[in-house]
């Protein structure tokens, strides 16, 4: 397949956990027609879980009628994995900034479930995580990973 | 929607209170209620004694090593093991990403991690 990179799939999910094996496999599949290995499409799979499951469960309002915004721009030696969702409780948006001030220290995230194990195997599995919150609470992960063979 | 693995359990000669339970399909935050209540089933029928094998299981994430982890403490908590075979390169990749290769008991074949069973 001759592509053009980069590329962009960007997609709209209702924040529903059973939704999320669909869009991860999907990104895989991408992954791979795109030239990168069965390794890089698996890990990415693992990424794009995480951090779709942690909007899902944490953001988007807290899950009820929230909606997830996925963008994932493949270039031809990198992905980035953007993921955005509403904000969730306050407890929620505290979680995520300590994230943020740990990840930009270099520390590790504090295991307070299995949503914090999921940006920790993020964030060994990437080059960077950036996490935000916005004055309006809008969260946002931004993660890169590039490709080992290039 | 449909769960997107399958366990199924087999009996293991002269252990009781051992079983082969097989994986297969994703292992992922959509089924572990599901699976969870399976193993957990197991270890009330005082089958606290599993080899769980992995060839077919193709995918686990975060929240599904969460119950491993689990499953691993609960059976020693009754007296028994939870033992892992068969992994593929990938999950075991995760495993060991996260430092849990070494709390997890790992075996390259069922044969070996049943002649460790006790």
């Amino acid at each position: 397949m001759d592509l053009t990179f980069p590329y962009t799939i960007s997609v709209r999910l209702p924040s529903d956990l059973e939704i999320i094996p669909s869009i991860r496999k999907f990104v895989s599949e991408v992954l791979q027609v795109s030239g990168f290995s069965a390794k890089f499409a698996f890990r990415s799979e693992i990424i794009v879980d995480a951090i779709c499951n942690n909007a899902i469960t944490h953001g988007s309002s807290g899950g009820v009628d929230g909606e997830v915004e996925l963008s994932c721009v493949i270039h031809g030696d990198r992905l980035e994995v953007v993921v955005r969702d509403n904000g969730g409780s306050s407890a929620d948006i505290e979680r995520l900034k300590e994230a943020v001030r740990r990840t930009r220290l270099g520390l590790p995230l504090p295991d307070y479930d299995s949503g914090g194990m999921g940006l920790e195997i993020v964030k060994l599995l990437s080059e960077t995580i950036d996490i935000n919150v916005d004055e309006n609470n809008v969260t946002s992960i931004h993660v890169v990973r590039r490709r080992e063979d290039v | 929607m449909e769960t997107q693995i399958q366990i199924t359990c087999e009996e293991i000669a002269g252990k009781a209170n051992a079983r082969i339970v097989r994986f297969v399909g994703d292992l992922d935050a959509t089924n572990v209620d599901y699976v969870t209540e399976q193993i957990t089933n197991y270890f009330g029928d005082g089958l606290v004694k599993i080899v769980a094998d992995f060839k077919q299981l193709r995918y686990v994430n975060s929240t599904g090593l969460g119950v491993l982890l689990h499953f691993n403490k609960s059976a020693k908590e009754r007296g028994g093991c939870f033992k892992i075979t068969n992994l593929n390169e990938n999950v075991y990749e995760i495993i060991e990403i996260i430092g849990a290769a070494s709390l997890l008991d790992i075996y390259d074949e069922i044969s070996e991690a049943i002649a460790a069973l006790d």
